[in-house]
């Protein structure tokens, strides 16, 4: 081993345990700095005789080559080591949660009220809307139920006089209806309806949608139809539906309609519906010669929950917001 | 009603299982909501022979028996003291047998004598209303068998809801003319043989309301048990027995549907019979034991004198039939039905009489239904015809409806096979003939739910089956119209939620209690006649109250952080309107742990006029006092110059009333006015050349000045202001109490050019000077 070879060895341990950039610096000044080692042999070329400069000078050169890739070689692995530290320290946990928006939610009787009008709706039925607090003669009479009809037993009245009441059902609203508008007539109504009755399984209040078509050739598979697709549409097209003979004294003929969710084992009743009475038809000078229709009402909180499963009929009213978040 | 489905099976023959029959009468109009067992609780109970009896020797009342079930030998302890040797008897294991009700017979220490079991009487078998002695076997029968084999207690009965216009389907023989209309089966209806002399009987009607009353009178009856068979059937159809008179009126109105009544004709003081009106304010004690005073205008079944009965509704106790009565009158009737629903509603009282009489009865089918009493009570009771009277003032006849087959197929949308017609009206007892076009049919007087051509295609298609007609949508379309006002409700639902606050849907029923600590800050409302309770009698004047109590359900319900909003009817005298409330407390941004602020009122405020800005509109805040709010915290809510609705911080008596310890703010605006200040919104184009920015911050002394008033200063001070807006809000160090620091930004610039410098700072040089000249104290200029 020559004087070069030496040299070189020697500043090759010296890089090896090098840690930073800095120590990389010092090496490369006391190597190939203006004063450095290699410098100086440099210089010595044009001192030493004629024949020996171009081999020297070769020798010189490759030392200098060796040590310079040496150190580039160094610096690269320091710099990368330097900026891994730096990213980790940059670095964020996106395992963190972000800081959340709060956003509320609609009511669940709102939500299933706005998905009822957009079925009806793209079937071309128009929304109206009618009083809460109706006159006797709206809520019963026009609509074939007289004083002391038995049928008035199935609606637990809340009074506030003698003539005016808080409405039963949404129905008065088709007989507002067809008092200013002539036929043909599709008109849905959603809204709030009372009853006297307060149980675990009765709310005093609750919702109800209402339905309307006259025209002059409506029939019972037109009912049929309409709601058969309502109800698919709403609860689940694979959902059974039947139509079962009812009473009501403001259609004739009259049904109830109920869905099976259990291959025929259980029957849920969803809805009432029938062919508008011809008497109800009179009652606003709607000739039941020339015009015939159905009628239809369903109880949105029995929708809600078939649909969402909900088992205690008292978590609509509470408001609480562990179940206002769920929908 | 409950039918019996075995009872049924004297009128029509059914073929196939309970669930195919179920489902006919279901798909038929009368709708089966449960299908019931009425014995099935009974089990373990077995025949038995009592092959020793010997007193008990610590009591004097008991008897010890020994049982022997065919194979093994029982020791009970009985208080039935005729228990004899050689008695057949129903005897119930201890840990095995039950009794009608479920309950478990047990083994149980009778004074010192360990019972293995008990002998069970007929009321622990559901067929006695009370027995005084265990059931004993007429004859031997074979030991060990069960109890429910040997009675066949193996019974269906089914829990029918009838819909109100078919009284005729209250009696099992309505209700097997509905299947067998539907199977095609023949109605077997029981024949009748007895001849009742007519005479001896002494009937007046004074009434309007007694359309028809047929008395019979039988003398030399024996009122004792009725037997095992009759028993049963009863007790099947929820109906317990009391002796065999008052068992044949309940059996025959479970028959027929005609409610029917008997007195002892002994305790008719004058021996007639005088239908009348109530006066009003008489007394009358009815069977049930309770006294009852009347309004006047009930219908009375009097002797003249004294009142016997309710009629349609409930008989005496002082006329009814007891063990020792030897002589009945009958009575088969029918009353005015609107007459007997008032009467049942006034006295609160409803009978399986009143509820079939206010529905309708046919009084024409009241010889057959007194003809049919009279055998039954001839064959189990004895006794001997007297005679019978039978006043029928205005008798009905059948009524006849046309129906045209066009509107029979309109209605069904085909064309109906004219045999099925005919087949489906005759078969429930309609006659019915048809020419060219039309149906003429007869309809029987039981059947006075039909009067129009629809009833009749109600008939038609309930027992062709809605199951068998189409379901199509061939109605010819109609564009459906936009609903402006539904469709800004729901736009106001999204923004609130998008803001964070939850729609509640709460009760439009109010407290008044919690109504009264607003003062007059809301209008009276209405008040209901019938509340569920005083929490709920009054219709809510205000979305607020009932906003805050969901509150503070959430609150008392671990969650700190609550924003809720309702869009609603609320009531004042002769109208209602919708508005939109909303309440918060706690964090402004509960999820968002970087943002540790409170709500505060200005922050409240600002989310309403974030919804006002959506819709371009400006709402007005200014400071009022207001019942329920605190002082100073509080205002009033102004569109247009009108005042909308309100604003602020719940007052502490407010809070204390609801138990709540925490700043509440609430707001509640008129929705229909917000509605009707929407404008149609007009495009204009903005401008192309750059603004420029100018804030310039300001104390303010409350009391003396208001921000809105800096604000239109500055809006009005020079033709370049494009814009003005508070930036930055202050108070505290530095700032001079009762005062607030506030930067506003202005924004300079025009449609047409860019504005110069020395027009920028020449406006806001002006606009500098009105503020310093009204005494603000201006703090930084950039």
């Amino acid at each position: 081993m020559d004087d070069f070879e030496m040299l070189v060895e020697t500043i090759k341990t010296q890089i090896d345990k090098v840690k930073d950039l800095d120590e990389v610096e010092k090496i490369r000044v006391a190597t190939l700095g203006k004063n450095g080692n290699i410098t100086s042999l440099m210089k010595k070329i044009s001192t030493l005789p004629q024949e020996e400069r171009a081999n020297f000078g070769k020798k010189v050169n490759d030392l200098k080559m060796q040590i310079e890739k040496l150190l580039s070689e160094k610096t690269s692995v320091l710099k990368a080591e330097v900026l891994k530290s730096k990213s980790l320290e940059r670095s964020i946990d996106l395992t963190i949660p972000g800081p959340l928006r709060s956003v509320g939610k609609i009511h669940v009787i709102n939500h299933v009220i706005n998905e009822c009008v957009e079925v009806f709706s793209k079937m071309g039925f128009n929304v109206v809307e009618g009083p809460e607090i109706e006159n006797v003669y709206y809520n019963f009479e026009a609509l074939n139920t007289p004083q002391w009809h038995p049928a008035r037993d199935l609606h637990d009245t809340f009074y506030i006089s003698e003539t005016l009441l808080l409405r039963t059902h949404t129905s008065p609203v088709q007989i507002r209806t067809m008092e200013n508008q002539k036929p043909p007539i599709r008109i849905i109504s959603a809204g709030r309806v009372y009853r006297n009755d307060y149980d675990a399984t009765h709310l005093p209040s609750f919702f109800q949608m209402e339905g309307l078509a006259i025209d002059r050739n409506i029939s019972i598979a037109d009912l049929k139809g309409t709601l058969e697709n309502a109800i698919k549409t709403l609860l689940g097209k694979d959902k059974i539906v039947r139509f079962r003979p009812h009473y009501f004294p403001f259609t004739e003929p009259s049904v109830e309609v109920d869905v099976s969710f259990a291959g025929k084992k259980e029957w849920l009743e969803v809805l009432g519906a029938g062919m508008v009475h011809p008497n109800v038809l009179r009652n606003v000078g709607f000739d039941p010669e020339k015009w015939q229709g159905f009628a239809f009402g369903m109880g949105i909180e029995r929708i809600a929950m078939l649909k969402y499963g909900i088992n205690d009929i008292r978590e609509f009213p509470r408001n609480y917001l562990k179940f206002l978040r769920l929908f | 009603m409950k039918l019996s489905v075995e009872w049924l099976k004297d009128y029509v023959d059914i073929d196939g299982d309970i669930q195919k029959l179920s489902d006919d009468l279901t798909m038929s109009g009368s709708e089966v909501e449960e299908i019931e067992k009425p014995f099935e609780k009974i089990k373990g109970v077995i025949s038995a022979e009592i092959i020793d009896v010997k007193p008990h020797s610590n009591a004097d009342n008991l008897n010890v028996c020994k049982v022997n079930d065919g194979s093994k030998t029982y020791t009970i302890v009985t208080s039935d003291k005729s228990v004899k040797i050689n008695d057949f008897v129903a005897f119930g294991p201890a840990d095995t047998a039950s009794d009608v009700d479920g309950k478990i017979v047990r083994s149980v220490d009778m004074r010192g004598i360990k019972t293995d079991g008990m002998l069970f009487s007929l009321e622990e078998l559901g067929l006695e209303s009370h027995s005084n002695r265990v059931f004993r076997f007429e004859k031997p029968v074979p030991l060990g068998d069960d109890i429910v084999k040997i009675f066949d207690l193996d019974q269906t009965v089914f829990e029918i809801e009838i819909t109100p216009n078919r009284p005729d389907c209250l009696s099992h023989i309505g209700l097997a003319r509905e299947v067998a209309t539907v199977n095609r089966k023949i109605l077997k209806i029981p024949e009748v043989k007895v001849d009742i002399p007519r005479g001896n009987v002494s009937i007046s009607i004074e009434s309007k309301a007694c359309l028809r009353y047929l008395a019979v009178r039988i003398d030399g009856i024996t009122v004792k048990d009725s037997p095992l068979w009759l028993k049963k059937r009863l007790a099947s159809v929820g109906l317990r027995a009391i002796n065999n008179i008052a068992d044949v009126t309940n059996y025959i109105m479970m028959e027929t549907g005609h409610p029917v009544h008997a007195f002892d004709f002994d305790r008719i003081p004058s021996s007639k019979i005088v239908v009348k009106n109530a006066k009003g304010g008489e007394k009358f004690t009815a069977l049930n034991s309770k006294t009852y005073t009347l309004e006047g205008g009930e219908v009375l079944i009097t002797d003249g004198n004294q009142t016997l009965a309710l009629a349609g509704v409930i008989g005496g106790k002082d006329s009814g039939i007891t063990q020792s009565t030897k002589s009945i009158l009958i009575e088969v009737a029918t009353f005015d039905p609107v007459r007997t629903r008032k009467t049942s509603k006034e006295l609160n009282l409803s009978t399986d009489a009143s509820y079939r009489f206010e529905r309708g009865i046919d009084p024409n089918d009241t010889l057959y239904v007194a003809k049919r009493i009279v055998e039954m009570i001839l064959s189990l009771s004895g006794g001997k015809v007297v005679g019978m009277a039978d006043l029928y003032p205005n008798p009905i006849k059948f009524t006849v409806v046309k129906l045209s087959n066009k509107k029979l197929s309109s209605y069904m949308s085909f064309t109906p096979d004219p045999q099925e017609v005919s087949y489906i009206f005759n078969a429930l007892e309609m006659k019915v003939s048809k020419d060219q076009n039309d149906w003429t049919v007869e309809i029987p007087t039981f059947r006075q739910d039909i009067s129009q051509d629809v009833d009749l295609i109600e008939e038609f298609a309930r027992i062709h089956g809605f199951d068998n007609v189409s379901a199509v949508m061939s109605m010819p379309f109609i564009q459906g119209d936009k609903n402006a006002w539904w469709d800004f409700k729901n736009k106001m639902r999204f923004l609130s939620t998008s803001l964070g606050y939850f729609e509640n849907v709460n009760y439009a029923f109010s407290d008044p209690k919690a109504k009264r600590l607003f003062g007059d800050t809301f209008k009276e409302s209405p008040e209901l006649l019938n509340p569920v309770s005083p929490e709920m009698s009054i219709m809510r004047p205000s979305l607020l109250i009932n906003l805050i109590d969901a509150l503070t359900y959430n609150v008392k319900h671990q969650e700190s952080d609550v924003k809720f909003f309702e869009i609603g009817k609320v009531f004042e005298e002769n109208h209602e309107f919708e508005k939109i409330a909303f309440v918060s407390t706690g964090k402004i941004e509960p999820l968002d742990y970087t943002d540790k602020r409170m709500e505060s009122l200005l922050n409240f405020k600002g989310d309403l006029e974030t919804i006002a800005n959506y819709f371009h509109l400006d709402l007005d805040f200014t400071n009022a006092e207001i019942t329920g709010f605190t002082a100073g915290r509080c205002g009033k809510i102004v569109l247009g110059g009108e005042t909308i609705g309100l604003t602020g911080e719940l007052a502490e008596d407010v809070t204390d009333f609801f138990d709540l310890d925490l700043p509440i703010y609430a707001c509640e605006f008129d929705l229909e006015k917000m509605f009707k200040a929407i404008q149609i919104f007009e495009y204009k184009s903005a401008s192309q050349y750059p603004v420029s920015f100018k804030d310039l911050s300001m104390f303010v002394q409350k009391g003396k000045f208001q921000t809105s008033e800096i604000i239109r200063i500055a809006r009005t001070s020079s033709e370049y202001v494009r814009d003005v807006r508070v930036i930055d809000f202050y108070t505290g160090k530095g700032v001079p109490p009762e005062s607030y620091s506030i930067t506003i930004r202005i924004t300079y610039g025009s449609m047409d050019r860019t504005l110069l410098d020395y027009e920028i700072d020449g406006s806001f040089s002006k606009l500098m000077e009105l503020l310093e000249s009204r005494g603000i104290t201006l703090r930084k200029v950039r």
